[in-house]
């Protein structure tokens, strides 16, 4: 595979207290430009953003960007090394305009790297459009409702040049129209860069597209096309089964 | 709603806006600086120095609103480095024969450098907000011990007296800010020059991203900032404006002395601060001038009780304008304008 | 807001809720005065010894002998003090006094028929309020003289504002005298506090010769405690007596058990205490628990902290340029009248009797000066005023601009009334190289 556009856990074993919450696990994304991760509730999934993004440091096993050895790095440096995020609580500055979040986004410090070709740079006046939020440059973040917030976060992080844009949940709490929407930007924002989304609803997942990785008490489950997850009867046992018709 | 309905704006028309605002706010501070100018000739001899004085506390102000109002964290410790730049300011200036120029640059280094090491200790260590302010508050009385203690040069209890005006030399000639009328002046300057960073600071992307720091530094730092950094300069930036409002007050009111370094004064610039509003740059100006004005006229009044009249004053403000005076003024105005476009509406 | 560093006085009466604010206040320093002081003699004043001074407090009267009513163009006269703050109570009873002092001179004929206006300014023991209350009494209220003063500090900032604007300045509390740099010349200066030749120097005799010439010492660290020490070993190589150890606490201590120890090898005949606020009432409590017995001087002891704390005061020595004990017609009148406005169970204390004072050697020189306010025309003119005070005859020295005071040596009894067992009259203030007649 593409050691270059890849972003990849290496055996890793992540324990809070006595709960192994990643056992072992080794995954790879990259391949696809919209990757989902699923799972049933507590399967490790936040967990292994918190990984990605060096929120939480594995008790063993290493985390690799691009082939390169990220592990032990602070999130400010996995930031700037193209790795960024949108938290499942949505996590906008409040008490700043929409405009000014987006700027904040916008001016975040990257390390400059050849390669990154599809680097181009956004206005914020253009991503506030895609995201339909220019009539609310103006508005402080902490006015708007749930969905602009979850669209404004996603502009954020998406202005913040990623290599790679984690997304836990970006459809939650999301009416359909909401939902459609959503799924647009982020089929957008996947020419640019490679994403990856956490999602809990089936429907939004499919309308995505792209590959799905299953967790499971975290340990892989499974790793393939909608299809092939959906034609496999283990995950359809611990996980579709309940909201297969979600 | 959705959003898929929503106008896009030009992004252009954004830019515009920005920049009218940016004139006014500039026509604004012409304005306010010319009037500042000109008021010593409406003034008596007294309310000049007075005006004086509260030109350079206004600038000690801004330096904790920087801090406080934008960066969203308090410190206590604003008088230790108003208190540092007058005692460098005095003891170079009643010491030494020295050229003006570097009593004033040590009046801004000493308790910049000083932020600089101290601030990049606690950010970097993830000392944040209560904990913050609490070691803020142990290092002003700290600085307040060493200048009671260490009498050969600070004078002790008493302090520096009798400290000579500043004489600025702009190459051949020199500017005498001796007299009554010059210390005014000198107090205008430094305030022109710190209301010119505070506005700098309040248009840079690097305000914007201390106001981001302060709604949430986890997500600021997600986005690859670099946040202890950034608080760790706006510490040492406050600093310095509040080394040089110290400097100019102790040429001003010719005195150095150990209650211009101590928790007191640090309250005392906290509530000026407070009252006016703290996340606006002219809270901060409006708490001070209300606040001494206040102050002085309360205690000549009631000499015996104007504490507890100023107390209950701050208290009632606080209470009825939690954003402050500033804060409360900007909120009517919305109401009102919300409510003119509704009756347009209607 | 308040606060104060500095040295200067400490006083009495107040010393419990002082002593619990002063605890919050780091670095509070005063100076302290207590004193007592010289003692002079002088006169065995009474009411009736109506002598030609002028400023007698005394109902002046006019030629024709009735009580004149001042009438003409008022004259300023600025008080400054700490009104509010740790040393609030001290600050008012010195108001108290100043007030008084007014009232009597404006009932009968003011100074040369005209009332003295009085204006009232609180530093609060801030140093640069001081400053800021100054400038405003110089230039906005362009008050013709400034009375008042507590704290070092808050003299230090008078003192930088009002000479500049040639205005005097009567600082009405013991301190320091020329000791660690504080100002004690200048010719806008004129002092009715004591400084230390006029609080030590009457008193070590008179413990040479009544309790013993072996002292050990115990003071807060700071300016203040420090002078008091050195002016104490100067005087007792003429005694022959000495300091054996001398122990310096930092304010707000509350442990003083070091010094009991040193107190036990030590074998002095005198403990001398420069302790003040409640590290003197600390100590005192401890002291008495400890059993120790030496004999202590103390010159921050007075009426107010005697009368508040008798159980742990009594037997305590001090020096006073003014005890309510005074017996004098003088004195007895002037209680009354102090006690009439500010209620029956109060006491002016030293630094407010030199505020009153100070009011009546301000109307003796300018009406010596005939009636100028100009102070290039009375300045001169107030070493040739004297004073009948309720402690006795007072002047002002004319090389210093210090007052020549009595001192009074007196020991607290059981009841909390200090005895008043020794007085030196008119000590003449001793300020090194200071001529500024
Ligand atoms: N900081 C933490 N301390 C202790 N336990 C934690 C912590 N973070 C997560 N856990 C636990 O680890 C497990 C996995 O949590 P995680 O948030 O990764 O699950 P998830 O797959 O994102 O679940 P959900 O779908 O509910 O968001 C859960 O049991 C959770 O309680
Ligand atoms: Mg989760």
């Amino acid at each position: 595979m593409d050691e270059s556009q890849s972003l990849a856990l290496e055996s890793v074993t992540v324990r809070f207290g006595g709960l192994t919450v990643l056992d072992d696990l080794s995954l790879r994304f990259g391949h696809s430009p919209i990757s989902s991760l699923i799972g049933p509730n507590g399967a490790g999934k936040t967990t292994v953003f918190n990984t990605f993004s060096g929120i939480v440091k594995p008790v063993s096993g290493s985390l690799l960007l691009n082939g390169k050895d990220m592990t032990g790095h602070s999130p400010i440096e996995i930031a700037r090394a193209g790795v960024v995020r949108k938290f499942q609580v949505p996590t906008v500055f409040h008490n700043l305009s929409v405009g000014n979040n987006l700027k904040v986004a916008a001016q975040s410090p990257r390390i400059e790297t050849a390669g990154s070709a599809k680097d181009i740079r956004w206005s914020t006046g253009d991503v506030a459009e895609k995201l339909g939020l220019s009539s609310k440059m103006k508005t402080l973040a902490a006015e708007l409702s749930h969905g602009e917030r979850q669209w404004l976060e996603i502009g954020m992080a998406f202005l913040a040049h990623p290599r790679f844009l984690l997304l836990d949940e970006p459809a939650a709490g999301l009416g359909p129209e909401e939902s459609d929407h959503t799924a647009g930007l982020i089929r957008t924002i996947s020419e640019f860069c490679k994403t990856i989304v956490i999602e809990h609803d089936m429907r939004f997942i499919r309308e995505l597209g792209g590959d799905v990785t299953v967790l499971h008490q975290g340990r892989l489950l499974k790793q393939g096309t909608m299809e092939e997850i959906e034609a496999d009867h283990i995950v359809r046992d611990v996980y579709l089964g309940r909201d297969a018709d979600a | 709603m959705t959003a898929v309905d929503t106008v896009a704006v030009p992004n252009n028309a954004n830019s515009a806006r920005d920049w009218i605002s940016g004139a006014r706010t500039l026509g604004g501070t012409g304005l306010l600086l010319a009037a500042l100018a000109i008021l010593p000739s409406f003034l008596g001899p007294f309310n000049i120095v007075l005006g004086a004085q509260i030109l350079a506390y206004s600038v000690v102000a801004l330096s904790l609103q920087l801090l406080w109002g934008r960066a969203g964290q308090l410190s206590f410790g604003q008088a230790a480095f108003f208190g540092m730049g007058a005692y460098a300011y005095a003891i170079l200036g009643t010491r030494y024969e020295l050229n003006g120029w570097y009593i004033l640059a040590a009046a801004l280094v000493i308790p910049a450098g000083t932020a600089l090491i101290l601030g990049y200790f606690l950010f970097f260590g993830r000392v944040r907000d209560a904990y913050f302010s609490i070691v803020t508050l142990a290092f002003v009385l700290v600085a307040n011990q060493v200048v009671i203690s260490w009498r050969s040069v600070t004078g002790g209890d008493t302090g520096l007296t009798r400290v000579p005006g500043l004489v600025l030399p702009f190459g051949g000639f020199e500017v005498d800010f001796t007299s009554r009328n010059g210390r005014y002046y000198l107090g205008l300057l430094i305030f022109s020059i710190a209301l010119f960073v505070a506005l700098l600071v309040r248009r840079s992307s690097f305000g914007l991203v201390l106001e981001a720091i302060r709604d949430d530094e986890n997500r600021a730092s997600f986005l690859g900032y670099n946040t202890p950094m950034y608080l760790t300069m706006a510490f040492t930036l406050s600093a310095a404006l509040a080394g040089v409002a110290g400097g100019a007050f102790a040429s001003i009111s010719t005195l150095a002395a150990p209650d211009m370094i101590d928790q007191f004064l640090s309250i005392q610039i906290l509530t000026w601060v407070a009252i006016g509003g703290r996340n606006y740059l002219a809270g901060a100006l409006v708490g001070t001038v209300v606040m001494r004005v206040l102050n002085n006229q309360v205690s000549d009044v009631l000499p015996e009780s104007w504490p507890l009249v100023v107390g209950l004053f701050f208290v009632v403000v606080v209470m009825f304008f939690p954003a402050g005076l500033v804060g409360g003024l900007a909120k009517l105005r919305a109401q009102l304008a919300s409510r003119r476009v509704e009756k347009a509406r209607a | 807001m308040s606060k104060s560093n500095n040295n200067s006085i400490e006083d009495p009466r107040e010393s419990n809720k002082l002593g619990r604010r002063l605890v919050l206040k780091t670095g509070l320093g005063f100076g302290a005065a207590a004193a007592l002081a010289p003692v002079l003699a002088a006169c065995s004043s009474d009411a009736a010894d109506e002598t030609s001074n002028t400023g007698s407090n005394d109902t002046a009267t006019s030629p024709d002998g009735t009580p004149a009513e001042a009438t003409g163009d008022p004259i300023k006269v600025g008080y400054i003090g700490d009104l509010t703050g740790v040393l609030a109570q001290q600050g008012q009873i010195q108001l108290n006094c100043f007030e008084l002092a007014v009232k009597q001179i404006n009932e009968s004929g003011g100074i040369g028929g005209r009332p003295i206006e009085a204006v009232t300014e609180d530093t609060a023991s801030d140093s640069a309020q001081a400053i800021e209350k100054s400038t405003k009494l110089a230039l906005e209220d362009e008050v013709v003289t400034v009375i008042g003063g507590i704290t070092s500090s808050v003299r230090e900032a008078a003192l930088t504002v009002l000479p500049n604007e040639k205005i005097p300045f009567f600082y009405t509390t013991f301190y320091e005298g020329a000791a660690a740099g504080a100002t004690a010349c200048d010719e806008y200066l004129i002092a009715t506090g004591q400084i230390p030749n006029q609080q030590v120097a009457p008193l070590v005799p008179y413990l040479s010769e009544n309790v013993g010439k072996k002292y050990i010492v115990v003071g807060n660290d700071y300016i203040w405690p420090r002078g008091m020490t050195e002016v104490l070993e100067e005087l007792l190589v003429e005694e022959g007596g000495e300091v054996v150890s001398s122990t310096y606490f930092p304010l707000g201590t509350t442990d003083f058990g070091p010094f009991f120890k040193e107190l036990a090898d030590a074998d002095a005949d005198i403990c001398w205490v420069t302790l003040v606020g409640s590290d003197q009432d600390t100590f005192l409590q401890q002291y008495k628990q400890f059993g120790a017995t030496t004999q202590i001087v103390s010159l921050s002891m007075n009426d107010d902290i005697a009368a508040t704390n008798p159980e742990i005061s009594e037997g305590v020595i001090t020096v006073q340029n003014y005890l309510a004990g005074i017996e004098s017609g003088n004195n007895t009148k002037f209680l009354e009248e102090y006690r009439a406005e500010n209620g029956a169970d109060t006491f002016p204390i030293a630094i407010g009797e030199g505020a009153y004072n100070s009011v009546y050697l301000f109307k003796g020189a300018v009406e010596a000066a005939d009636g100028s306010t100009d102070p290039t025309d009375w300045i001169p003119k107030l070493s040739g005023v004297s004073f009948d005070s309720p402690s006795g005859s007072i002047g002002i020295d004319a090389d210093t601009q210090h007052a020549i005071t009595n001192s009074y040596i007196g020991k607290v009894g059981a009841d909390g009334v200090i005895e008043i067992l020794d007085e030196e009259k008119a000590v003449v203030p001793v300020v090194e190289g200071c001529i500024l007649s």
